[in-house]
């Protein structure tokens, strides 16, 4: 008798979920998704943030100067808007991005392409584009030491757009049957001048560049070089393989020529230092049974700022509070290269994020920790990720820098900070 | 006397024995799409409180084992494209900006369906045929994957005999574990002379409470060059509707 009254409720259940399916098969309309000749998306955000500040730091030191906060909120802004304008085998692509901030120091604003090209598909084996361009190379997820073409990426938000330079590229790829599968070269030159890239290097070179991509015994394998111009001459390695359904794993492996930086000098003045270093990634993805992602790299930048190196800017921090003369050494030192996002020599990355846990539908929540493995300093951020509203994403992150005196992540501003990020789709 | 019994036995088993399961499997194959195609399908992935979510996907296939699959909707997934070649995979998302290797079991999207389900290959492509018998209406088939590297060990696969298209595909893990069954329904006309199930509902009981169906749009044969299916193409794959 139970097990027939269980068996009518399953069947009533089973006939009211029917109900939403069948609509939703009268309303798919196919010729609302065909391609038109141009089409746009993008999305806004706020997001609202407090910090709490560690006054006996340096990166307190040098943002606030003078002031006595123990906290800071901010407020900020950003809006994002991608684009393609089609004509035959011509298209126009962009992709625009303005962003305003609100805290007490005062309110900024910025608006800029990260990326307007022009894109001629050649033949399906070619294409040339001319224009401004975010390309990506690399495999790690976290940091990538190939990637000679391209702004760094915050390990702390990976997936983030980031602004490209104006180049022109040109690929050719082949498929083939067999161990190797396919076949690509691309080039790429990247032109500086006083007015053009002047960010990515000394002005006046072409810079041209190369990446030789194959898929081989179902393995990405990239080699990267990237000739003097701007900076040293580059060389490099990627690969990427799956080691089973559920195991990926990639890494990197990169040397740079006469590369320069600025170091401190002895004499705590500032100076271009040049030479060679070797950087080189390794990690995986796996997923385990009950949905629970996990990405591990181990990261070894050549070319970051031994320990000794980074007390010595830690000191010339602290020494400016009181001999005002290292005032803007410290400033500048600070500017070219000492408080840029990992910007020692050994880090390691772990990020575990679980898909719907408990049941929770649309909700993805994780917990990512960047260790500086020289001086033992972390970053971790416990974050929530909620998509149940239609076009809508909430995320809740709480970042916790953790260290000693003179550590990297030891001496940050903040010591914790809240933000909640509200992200609309459109 | 036992003898007799033997010979009995045997012409019992004469039709499930003379089942031909591959190619069975290869028409059921071909039953459900050509061998190359484009198809416009839409994910419906119903929650146990009742709200659903819903992902347009339009999607090319070569061959045995090439395919493409981009998201068209809704805004946050748009552009959003995956490439399959064999068993390898890889996820583009446009902000990222470039292809990353995934597994075939990592989804791509919430809900019961993974990557493996939205870039199906032909089932002769992953699967042997293990064993095959004929039930009253359907055939039976047992199939055992052929790689460690296919999201699903085993599957047992209802075919309708009149049509030759599948009906019910239970999914096994190598443990036994049994991770989700797919049913396939709505037989309808796509053209071309493609006559198949437009809708296919997932439920698991992993995933309890909830629904995935998978309604087909349109599907239709066309041939692409290979190199259509490489990482260099994939950030483009939205001019090839």
């Amino acid at each position: 008798m139970r097990c027939g009254r269980a068996a009518g409720a399953v069947a009533l259940l089973t006939a009211l979920a029917a109900v939403p399916i069948a609509r939703a098969a009268e309303t798919f309309d196919v010729s609302a998704f065909e391609k038109k000749a141009f089409e746009w998306n993008g999305f806004v955000e706020l997001r609202p943030e407090r910090q709490w500040l560690r006054r006996d730091s340096t990166g307190y030191q040098l943002q606030y100067p003078g002031e006595t906060r123990s906290s800071v909120d901010r407020r900020s802004a950003a809006a994002e808007v991608s684009g393609v304008l089609r004509h035959g085998s011509l298209s126009f692509n962009f992709t625009g991005h303005a962003s305003g901030l609100d805290e007490p120091r005062g309110a900024d604003s910025d608006g800029r392409m990260y990326e307007a090209y022009a894109s001629w598909q050649v033949t399906p084996r070619g294409i040339a584009e001319l224009g401004k361009r975010a390309l990506r190379w690399g495999k790690g997820y976290a940091w990538s030491p190939v990637a000679f073409l391209e702004r760094p990426k915050d390990p702390s938000d990976p997936e983030l757009a980031r602004e490209g330079f104006v180049m022109a590229t040109g690929a050719l790829v082949r498929s083939f049957e067999g161990p190797l599968q396919t076949l690509s070269l691309m080039s790429a030159l990247v032109p500086t001048t006083s007015g053009l890239n002047a960010d990515f290097g000394r002005p006046g070179h072409l810079n041209p560049a190369f990446k030789l991509y194959g898929l081989v015994f179902d393995s990405d394998i990239d080699l990267t070089y990237a000739a003097r111009g701007s900076d040293g001459p580059r060389f490099g390695f990627d690969f990427s393989r799956n080691l089973g359904s559920n195991l990926e794993v990639h890494g990197e492996w990169a040397r740079t020529a006469d590369a320069s930086r600025a170091l401190l000098t002895p004499g705590n003045g500032l100076a271009m230092h040049t030479r060679s270093y070797t950087s080189s990634l390794l990690g995986l993805r796996y997923l385990t049974q009950h949905d629970t992602t996990i990405v591990f790299e181990l990261y070894r930048n050549g070319g970051g700022y031994s320990t000794s190196e980074m007390a010595q800017f830690f000191d010339v921090v602290r020494a400016s509070a009181s001999v005002s003369a290292l005032a803007p050494v410290a400033g500048r030192a600070a500017a070219q290269g000492y408080t840029r996002p990992n910007a020692m020599r050994r880090y390691a990355y772990l990020r575990v994020s679980q898909k719907e846990p408990f049941n929770i539908v649309d909700l993805t929540p994780s917990v990512t920790l960047i260790s500086n493995t020289d001086d033992h300093s972390y970053l971790v951020m416990p974050e929530a990720v909620y998509t149940g509203f239609d076009n809508l994403e909430l995320r809740l992150r709480l970042a916790l820098n953790r260290g000693g005196d003179s550590t990297e992540y030891g001496e940050r501003p903040a010591r914790s900070r809240v933000e909640l990020r509200v992200r609309y789709f459109f | 006397m036992n003898k007799l019994l033997v010979l009995l036995c045997a012409l019992l088993a004469w039709p499930a024995i003379a089942i031909d399961g591959t190619q069975l499997l290869q028409k059921v194959d071909r039953n459900l799409e050509p061998e190359s195609y484009e198809m416009y399908r839409k994910l419906i992935n119903i929650e146990p409180d009742g709200s659903r979510k819903e992902f347009v996907l339009y999607s090319v296939k070569k061959g045995r084992d090439k395919m493409v699959a981009l998201f068209l909707d809704p805004p946050s997934e748009r552009d959003r494209g995956t490439l399959r070649l064999g068993e390898n995979m890889w996820l583009y998302i446009p902000n990222v900006g470039k292809p990353m290797r995934i597994t075939s079991l990592q989804s791509v999207i919430g809900g019961v369906f993974n990557n493996a389900d939205i870039l199906r290959l032909d089932y002769a492509a992953e699967y042997n045929v293990e064993s095959a018998s004929d039930e009253k209406d359907a055939y039976l088939l047992t199939l055992k994957a052929k790689t460690g590297d296919v999201a699903y060990d085993r599957l047992t696969m209802k075919v309708d005999k009149k049509t030759v298209l599948p009906t019910v595909i239970e999914c096994y893990a190598a443990s036994g574990l049994l991770i989700k069954t797919l049913t396939y329904k709505d037989i309808k006309d796509f053209g071309g002379g493609i006559k198949r199930p437009a809708t296919l509902e997932t439920a698991s009981p992993l995933h309890k409470g909830y629904t995935s169906v998978m309604l087909y749009g349109q599907i239709r044969a066309r041939s692409m060059p290979d190199e259509v299916f490489t990482l260099e193409y994939l950030p483009r794959a939205k001019e090839l509707r």
